[in-house]
């Protein structure tokens, strides 16, 4: 379906591409905080366990963010 | 070859324009690290102008050339050129004075059609191209960014709710730096393209170079180094509005309007529906102001902001039709761009003398 000039499916595509990112650049970058936080007051408390687990956490979604920032990179480098 | 007077002319003004446009839009890729602390602003600017340097040379896609598709190619000579980076330049500084974010790109389409329009009358702009290429994306970028900051910002403020603000400030302020890492080269892969696209074309139309050639390399670095200048010396009153009189935001909220915008920016280009930063990052700050509290938004300034972009193009158009008018009151050849040319470097010396004169920082700095 064309409105005009631009295709109503390109604006579709670019608003669920872009939700989507956004959530997910938002959301994993919100883990890396909540591991962070939660696995330093673990720490402090003595639970090691509990420490490493949202340690974990947020390494996994530090690395999830810093995928979506390539992805943006690429991107950027794969622009004609 | 064709006239190098001209042609000089053209290069100068295109670099003009460059400055501007990175002094412009500091704001999009600093403003909101620098609002909530993430960077100090001297850094933040030194880091964007640093990216924007580097994204210039990442991209060499000059043929999507700015007002391709817009205007009739075979129509544009250098005044008209000459004439659109007049109303490009004057609407940036305009906007600055009032510290309006405004999109450098629209300025810039707006003065060319002006200019063509004046040059050659209404068969010179095409009507879907200003339709595609610049009224749907202006009407999409802010809203789409809006509601992806909105539905980003709720996500955060979910996961991360029950923490410790402090920690949770520190975490999202080091985010920060990233994206607005990101937003600077990507402005710079976008928007420093633009000139060299200009400056490309000039060279063309001269006889300087054919459309076979590569872009010489002067033309690439004195386009990196013009946008990232302009970047470093910083429009600080369009820093203020966007960092801190749209809504007092805190950390979360700046990295989801940065981290948001260069997500809708890069998935928009992906998809091959480029959007305005200026645009997009505005609507996010906006998004996320308002998915918190809606009366958090100061839509008095907001509604200025709308109101600005909503001229960019019609005032640009105009600035640019009248210096073309000028230009060939003075013939065909090169008195004219000498002349406007002149008038404009004079007045913007007049306007930046008397600050400097009068003590106060030219670039509103504080």
């Amino acid at each position: 379906m064309w409105l005009g000039v631009v295709k109503a499916g390109d604006i579709l595509e670019v608003i669920w591409v872009s939700i989507v990112a956004a959530v997910l650049v938002s959301g994993a970058f919100s883990f890396v905080v909540l591991g962070s936080a939660r696995s330093a007051e673990a720490r402090r408390n003595g639970h090691t366990r509990g420490a490493v687990l949202y340690g974990g956490l947020a390494a996994v979604a530090m690395l999830a963010f810093l995928a979506l920032v390539v992805v943006g990179l690429q991107i950027m480098l794969s622009k004609d | 070859m064709g006239n190098d007077v001209v042609l000089w002319i053209v290069v100068g003004t295109a670099l003009a324009f460059d400055f501007t446009n990175g002094f412009h839009d500091t704001a999009n890729a600093v403003a909101t690290s620098i609002s909530t602390r993430a960077m100090a602003p001297r850094v933040a600017v030194t880091l964007a102008a640093g990216l924007n340097f580097v994204g210039a040379f990442l991209s060499l896609a000059v043929a999507a050339t700015i007002a391709s598709g817009i205007v009739d190619p075979d129509l544009i000579t250098l005044p008209i050129v000459f004439s659109g980076l007049v109303g490009a330049i004057a609407w940036n500084l305009l906007t600055w004075y009032f510290g309006l974010p405004s999109s450098s790109s629209h300025a810039l389409i707006g003065g060319v059609v002006g200019a063509a329009f004046a040059a050659e009358g209404p068969k010179a702009v095409f009507g879907d191209g200003l339709i595609e290429k610049v009224m749907i994306p202006a009407l999409v970028a802010p809203v789409l960014a809006f509601i992806a900051a909105a539905v980003a910002i709720v996500v955060a403020y979910r996961i991360v709710g029950r923490q410790h603000p402090g920690t949770v400030s520190r975490g999202f302020r080091l985010g920060q730096i990233i994206s607005g890492s990101l937003f600077s080269l990507a402005h710079g892969t976008n928007d420093a393209q633009k000139t060299m696209g200009i400056i490309f074309l000039a060279l063309i139309a001269n006889g300087n170079l054919s459309t076979s050639d590569s872009v010489p390399t002067w033309v690439v670095i004195s386009a990196a180094s013009a946008i990232a200048l302009g970047t470093y010396v910083g429009g600080w009153r369009i820093i203020r509005t966007m960092g801190s009189r749209i809504i007092k935001m805190d950390p979360a909220q700046g990295f989801a309007a940065q981290g948001v915008g260069a997500a809708v920016i890069l998935s928009a280009s992906h998809v091959g529906f480029p959007l305005s930063t200026t645009h997009v990052i505005s609507g996010a700050i906006m998004g996320a102001g308002a998915a918190k509290r809606i009366s958090a938004v100061r839509w008095g300034v907001a509604g200025n902001i709308v109101v600005a972009w909503v001229l960019t193009l019609p005032a640009a158009a105009v600035v640019g039709a009248v210096t073309y008018g000028v230009t060939r009151l003075f013939g065909d050849g090169a008195a004219g761009p000498v002349v406007v040319a002149a008038a404009l470097v004079s007045a913007l010396a007049w306007i930046f003398g008397r600050r400097a004169l009068s003590g106060r920082p030219l670039t509103a700095e504080g």
